[in-house]
Formats: structure tokens, C-alpha cells, sequence
């Protein structure tokens, strides 16, 4: 079965979701296969240049983070701040389980080297360590979303959000400035930005958008994750009612109707099939599988859990909160940058002791 | 090298295993219904959105 069979049928089962389900649907699953298509494809990855700009001052990776974040920008607070009801931002208070919990999701996206969208890519592509942390990842979100009111009454500032054209001015300065200045630190020989970084960070961009335009709302992977969770449990007998988050009348819903109406469930089995499509076409599933000691492992499910239970009580993962909260206005965003951009050190100096690098 | 220690092997495994989830969640939800469906767009449509997103939190209690 090659690229051409798997091709045709993402084809048409965004054609019959359209069919069976709404048009919207069926757009919101294209444009999860264009983000997975995009991150393998062109391979831009959140922990991957985190970790080259913390080791070896590379800043690529990152400025083309930064520059995907304010193209969206540039387009979403103009539509953010005119009559647009349909539309929501990334936005939430900074409070104190927000913040630690970024700095835990760095510092597991750094033990797996897969954040939010990239375990999804990797488990798509055939990692082994991204495909057994992804359950775990699940299970995580869940335990997470189940307990958030619990975490966000220990504190949180008001919620602080950037509108309009002066606060697009603010984003787009700071964003700037952090390129700037990781600029300045690279050697001169990492000054240079690889042009399909250039064209990943356009077409990420463009994507984001196309995400907000059709669904309502900004990019998100961990909300979906959570779901898979809720509802598995939820066949196992478990009563959410008990949890003050599932038990909220929007979250009642999406456990009642199929997760082929869920926005951040169809994106994130989108960047799985798109990711799956690019390692078929490159014969990367020929591949051998690494051998890793027993501990890499047992890292591997603990760090999987800590992303989906950190990322919830983050209010996001590098999608969520990073991308998409700075890209339409949000305080958190940024916070979350620098927590988990933090925890990422701890992640890096962990990685050998726990037998997940020679 | 044999197949079962390639790549492949957790990539269709991943893949094979949420074929299985949305199937088992179709059996055991909702159905479907496309004469339901938003649309196309929220853009320009007015309507709300749903509010399913990692940032929102529901008010407490």
C-alpha cells in the first residue's frame, strides 16, 4: 500500500466527513493533514530548535516560530477586534498552576523531544518513543482537565489580552525583540535561516488561519487529547459529572457528539495522517527502531503523562498557549514562553541520566 | 533488519488503534447529522463558537 492509496483515502474521508457530518468538518480535518503535512514535510518543530538555541545558540528554528506567530498576528487581532462574535482568542489568566505548568510541559517536551503538535508528527511518522508516549499523553490530559478548577482556584491574575492595533503593535515589537536578541547571541555561523523553515513558518501561518476562519478558534492540540481521554473513560464507567470541567454544559457536549464534530480532535488526527503521508512518501517507515534501555522507557510514559497533565493546566502547549495565545493577544502566551522555554533547560540536562541519550 | 523492527510497525499500529477510537466513539455517541452542520465558514457566519479550546476554563462551581 504506498503513498498514492493512503493519499486517496484522506481525500475521501474528508469528502465523506463533509457528506456525513458538515462541510466544516471536513475542512477542519484538510487543514490538520496541511499542518502535519507541513511540520513533517518541511520538518519545523517546536522542542527540537528550543534545544538547538539552548545548546549550540542555533536560532533558526525559533525566529521562524516567532515569524509564523506574527503572521497570524498581523490577521488575527484586526478580525479579534472588529464585529466578529464567531471568533475567539487563545486567551486566560496567568495564575500559578499556569505558569508551573509550562515549566513541566518544557521540561517533558525536552525528556520525548516531541511537544503538543510534535508527539502527534512523530507517532505519525513511526517514533517509537512518541507513539508510546502519546497514550499516556491522553491519559494525562484527561487526569489534568479533570482536576483544572482545582488548579486554577490556587490563583491567577486578571485576564490580560492585547487587543487592537496597539496591542498588535506590542506583539509584533516584542516578538521582534526576542528574534533580535537570539540573533545576536548565535555565532555567525548559525546566522542564517534554511529557506524551508521559511516556507514552513508561511505555510504554518497560513494554516493557523485557515484554522480560525473555518472553525471559530485558534489552533489547539491538547483540548482534543483530553477528549479521547474523557470519552474512553466514560465507556470504562467513569462518571465525569463528579469533575466541575467535564461536568460544564460545553464539555457535556463534545463527550456526547462524535469526535468527528470536535475541532481540536479532527486537527489533531489530521497532523497524525498528514505526518503519516510524508514518512510514507520519504520511505522513513523502512527505518529501524532505536534501542533504548528500560529507564528511557519508564521516562518516556512518565514525561508522556506530565505533557498531557502540565499542557492542561497550562491552559495550552506550545499550540495552544505559545502559538496561538501570543498570535492572538494573550498575556499567558507569553508567560508560558518563558516557563517552558525554562523547564526545556531542565528537560535537556535530565535526557542523559534518564538513559534517553548515549 | 526485519519489518517488525521498522518504523512502520508503530506508524500503522498509531494509526490502526484511532481508526479503532473513532469507530468505537460513532457506535457510541450522537449521530452524526450533516442538516445539523454549522457553516462552512465561522467567519461571517455570526455564530458562536463552542468554546472547546485549551485556553477556556469553565467558571467554577
Amino acid at each position: 500500500m504506498g503513498v498514492a492509496f493512503f493519499s486517496g483515502l484522506s481525500l475521501i474521508s474528508i469528502l465523506a466527513l463533509m457528506a456525513a457530518a458538515g462541510v466544516r468538518y471536513g475542512l477542519i480535518l484538510a487543514i490538520g493533514i496541511g499542518f502535519g503535512l507541513t511540520l513533517e514535510g518541511l520538518r519545523f518543530g517546536f522542542a527540537g530548535p528550543w534545544r538547538a538555541m539552548i545548546l549550540r545558540r542555533e536560532p533558526a528554528g525559533l525566529i521562524a516560530q516567532l515569524g509564523a506567530i506574527a503572521l497570524v498576528a498581523l490577521f488575527a487581532f484586526p478580525w479579534l477586534a472588529g464585529d466578529h462574535p464567531e471568533l475567539i482568542g487563545a486567551h486566560a489568566s496567568i495564575g500559578w498552576a499556569m505558569v508551573g505548568g509550562a515549566f513541566v510541559f518544557g521540561a517533558a517536551m525536552q525528556l520525548v523531544l516531541g511537544c503538543g503538535s510534535g508527539t502527534l508528527v512523530n507517532a505519525g511518522s513511526g517514533n517509537p518513543v512518541s507513539v508510546v508516549a502519546l497514550p499516556f499523553f491522553i491519559i494525562g490530559a484527561f487526569a489534568g482537565s479533570y482536576h483544572l478548577l482545582w488548579w486554577t482556584g490556587l490563583g491567577a491574575l486578571p485576564l490580560i489580552v492585547f487587543e487592537g492595533n496597539s496591542g498588535l503593535v506590542i506583539t509584533l515589537a516584542a516578538l521582534g525583540a526576542i528574534a533580535a536578541f537570539v540573533w545576536w547571541l548565535a555565532p555567525p555561523s548559525a546566522r542564517r535561516i534554511p529557506r524551508r523553515l521559511v516556507i514552513a513558518a508561511l505555510l504554518l501561518a497560513t494554516l493557523a488561519l485557515a484554522n480560525l476562519v473555518v472553525s471559530g478558534q485558534p489552533w489547539g492540540v491538547v483540548y482534543g487529547l483530553g477528549l479521547w481521554g474523557a470519552k474512553l473513560a466514560t465507556a470504562l464507567g467513569a462518571d465525569l459529572t463528579q469533575s466541575a470541567y467535564w461536568a460544564n454544559a460545553v464539555h457535556q457536549e463534545r463527550l456526547q457528539q462524535s469526535l468527528l464534530t470536535d475541532v481540536t480532535s479532527l486537527s489533531d488526527l489530521g497532523i497524525i495522517l498528514g505526518a503519516f503521508l510524508v514518512a510514507l512518501w520519504r520511505s522513513d517507515l523502512k527505518s529501524g527502531l532505536p534501542r533504548l534501555p528500560a529507564k528511557a522507557w519508564v521516562t518516556t510514559i512518565l514525561a508522556g503523562f506530565l505533557l498531557g497533565y502540565a499542557s492542561r493546566l497550562a491552559l495550552g502547549c506550545n499550540v495552544g498557549a505559545f502559538f496561538s495565545g501570543i498570535s492572538t493577544g494573550s498575556l499567558h502566551g507569553w508567560a508560558w514562553f518563558i516557563a517552558a522555554f525554562a523547564g526545556s533547560f531542565l528537560g535537556i540536562r535530565l535526557r542523559k541520566p534518564l538513559g534517553l541519550e548515549g | 533488519m526485519t519489518r517488525l523492527n521498522q518504523r512502520a510497525v508503530p506508524a500503522f499500529a498509531t494509526l490502526l488503534v484511532l481508526f479503532a477510537l473513532v469507530i468505537f466513539d460513532l457506535g457510541n455517541c450522537t449521530a452524526l447529522n450533516p442538516y445539523a452542520a454549522p457553516a462552512a465558514l465561522a467567519f461571517g457566519s455570526g455564530e458562536a463558537s463552542n468554546a472547546a479550546f485549551c485556553a477556556l476554563v469553565p467558571p467554577a462551581k
